[in-house]
């Protein structure tokens, strides 16, 4: 958060423990320590938010300095310093603080869906390893509570952190969440249901298993999870995020920082946009629609069909800009037989944290690869398209992968109707709208494909290819000339 | 091969044969004329292993009768010929939170190492000295929770309970 501020400050050296550091002047010392891939145990500390000092983990000792451990989260760089986080007092400390984080904690690992990256388990191992010394009953809260926007509490597993409360007060300012009792009765609670469009992070910051997310919930453990770094096709923001996934399917969306665009944050629509890539509803092979029901079909009768007949094409503006640059120079036919369609747009121009009205994932770079290619993207240009449709006409649709209207996507379809027949490239199967087509044919999903788009700052974002759900490795590139 | 050839140098071929033959002779006899045998007729009857045995799996009880197996996938995650496939599901109750509502044992991939067992933290699945197991079909071969803990010679199909029941647990406070 303050790394822009002082970005220009100078470098001095510090000493954690027995390593020599750099760091710019008045920057976070636990920060620091951390960039230098130094693991200290920390709770409330978020790189996000701001500081709050109420874990007692990050604790260190300075010589010459003050008389005892302080938390190194609330201390600031200094040239020349010497802390150290290995000291007796130090250890000591951290130990004590741990055992009271956990004296009211259920323990209920078992169902606990934070379990394999809870900070918990993972101190535990580090710093803890004591038998339990409470004689007294554990104090119960209330456990099981859907707070609204996807997110469920268990007010006993929390360790006051505060890091939830912090986030709806000063990233989203919406201050749903507070603390309300004292001493062992503190807990956490909503005065009323969540409702910001970014609820999912406070999953993500929650250090414990207090807040877990109830798309999620117990779908799969962590531990037999992927990451794949790839971004987010939501909007036009490009945000990047980390997709979990293994041989079975994909689970969820998690942020991955990024100081240029996302920062730490997604919203809650980003971590919806995993649903099509495996599943039910993956379109796995062509197929054909005999009135209404869709058969499977092989790919050379499938061309077989179509063939003979002007192919035209209208492209979605969320495929990458090699997936546009491979289809002009893959494909042959006339200029006024590509159009470009885009998703309407939605809400605010921008909300003030990440969220853009604009829909489409690449609308830079279609637009930029129509124009190279001499081809009109413009509204007006989809409408001269349509306009010029006929029955011999065989129209090739780029099914957009989100579609978050499908309404407006209904009247595009009763637009196409005029062609003689109707092709959808499409990755799912399971929209309402696709009955309207004869063929379906499988494109690769934003998570089977290495590329980029360019998002609002133009900047180009890395779409990274995790594991496979279709069958055909057919992108759009194959199909522009694929009849020839 | 003969290896102690001072057998038939010594006693002669008669005596020496019953020298050699002495442990075979005495056990051909006894399994004759005595009454105590080793081999039983399986399968009228049959044999009793002890509990230490690591035979086919059970899964074990609450008190209502309902699996105590809070579905936590440490066994699957243990297990080295990966043959236990769970599906957990949100149940009802907010004490249990989390239940499997399929749980399949692949019995003939299994090496009944009992390494389930000891991951196991809720004491919700045991190896159990019934060693019979037979079946045609592959299918017959992968058994789901209502075989591992309602079969019948579980108790008659009550099933067996679990050392520590989860409304003793809750009232320890553990």
């Amino acid at each position: 958060m303050s790394s822009e501020i002082i970005a220009d400050k100078k470098l001095v050296k510090f000493k954690w423990n027995d390593q020599v550091i750099e760091a710019p002047e008045g920057e976070n010392l636990l920060q620091a320590a951390l960039d230098n891939g130094i693991e200290v145990a920390h709770y409330c500390y978020h790189k996000g938010l701001p500081i709050a000092g109420v874990c007692r983990m990050c604790m260190v000792e300075q010589t010459p300095g003050p008389p005892r451990p302080f938390p190194s989260c609330n201390a600031i760089v200094a040239p020349e310093i010497a802390v150290r986080s290995d000291t007796p007092a130090v250890l000591e400390a951290v130990e004590w603080t741990l055992q009271f984080h956990l004296v009211n904690h259920p323990l209920d690992c078992p169902v606990c869906d934070q379990a394999g990256e809870c900070g918990l388990q993972d101190y535990y191992m580090q710093h803890g390893q004591y038998n339990s010394a409470m004689e007294d009953q554990k104090v119960h809260k209330k456990k099981v509570q859907d707070i609204g926007r996807g997110v469920m509490l268990d007010a006993e597993r929390c360790i006051l952190c505060t890091r939830c409360t912090r986030f709806t007060e000063y990233v989203t300012g919406t201050y749903e969440l507070g603390i309300v009792g004292r001493g062992d009765h503190a807990e956490i609670t909503v005065h009323k249901e969540l409702e910001n469009d970014y609820a999912g992070n406070l999953v993500d910051i929650c250090p414990v298993g207090a807040l877990t997310s109830k798309d999620f919930r117990f779908k799969q453990r962590v531990w037999f999870l992927e990451d794949v770094a790839t971004t987010c096709i939501g909007c036009e923001t490009g945000c990047a995020v980390n997709i979990s996934q293994n041989e079975v399917g994909v689970y969820r969306v998690l942020p991955k920082y990024d100081h240029e665009v996302n920062g730490h944050w997604i919203c809650d629509d980003g971590r919806s946009i995993y649903k099509h890539v495996s599943g039910a509803g993956r379109l796995i092979g062509p197929l054909e629609n005999k009135s209404n029901l869709f058969i499977p079909i092989t790919e050379s009768a499938t061309a077989n069909s179509l063939r003979g007949n002007s192919q035209k094409f209208i492209l979605s503006a969320s495929l990458t800009n090699e997936d546009y640059a491979n289809f002009f120079s893959a494909f042959k036919g006339e200029k006024d037989h590509v159009a470009l369609y885009r998703l309407p747009s939605m809400g605010k121009e921008f909300d003030g944290i990440l969220k853009r009205s604009d829909k489409n994932a690449n609308t830079r770079g279609a637009r930029e690869a129509f124009a190279k290619a001499g081809m009109d993207h413009s509204e007006t240009g989809l409408q001269d398209f349509l306009d010029n449709l006929n029955a011999q006409d065989v129209i090739y649709l780029v099914v957009p992968e989100i579609i978050y209207d499908e309404d407006h996507f209904m009247t595009l379809l009763k637009k196409i109707n005029k062609a003689g027949k109707k092709v959808a490239l499409t990755t799912t199967d399971n929209l309402q709208a696709l009955d309207a087509f004869d063929y379906l044919l499988p494109l690769p999903t934003f998570l089977e494909k290495d590329g980029h788009l360019k998002n609002f700052q133009n900047r180009d974002r890395k779409l990274s290819a995790g594991r496979s759900y279709g069958a055909s490795n057919r992108d759009i590139a194959f199909y522009a000339n694929w009849l020839n | 091969m003969i290896l102690k050839k001072d057998l038939y140098t010594e006693h002669g071929y008669l005596k020496g044969l019953y020298l050699a033959l002495k442990i075979t002779l005495i056990t051909m006899l006894n399994n004759i004329f005595a009454k105590k045998r080793m081999t039983i007729n399986y399968p009228e009857e049959k044999y009793f292993y002890s509990d230490r045995f690591k035979g086919k799996h059970v899964l074990t009880v609450k008190e209502d009768g309902s699996l105590r197996c809070t579905s936590c996938m440490l066994c699957a995650t243990y297990c080295p010929a990966d043959c236990i496939h769970i599906i957990a599901a949100n149940d009802n109750d907010p004490a249990v939170e989390k239940s499997p509502v399929s749980f399949q044992i692949e019995l003939l991939r299994c090496v009944f190492c009992g390494f389930c067992e000891e991951a196991c933290p809720v004491d919700a699945i045991r190896l159990t000295n019934e060693y019979e197991m037979s079946g045609h079909a592959e299918q017959e071969w992968v058994i789901d929770q209502h075989h591992l803990a309602y079969r019948k010679s579980l108790n008659g199909g009550k099933g067996i309970l679990s050392t520590v029941d989860d409304s003793n647990r809750l009232k320890l406070r553990l």
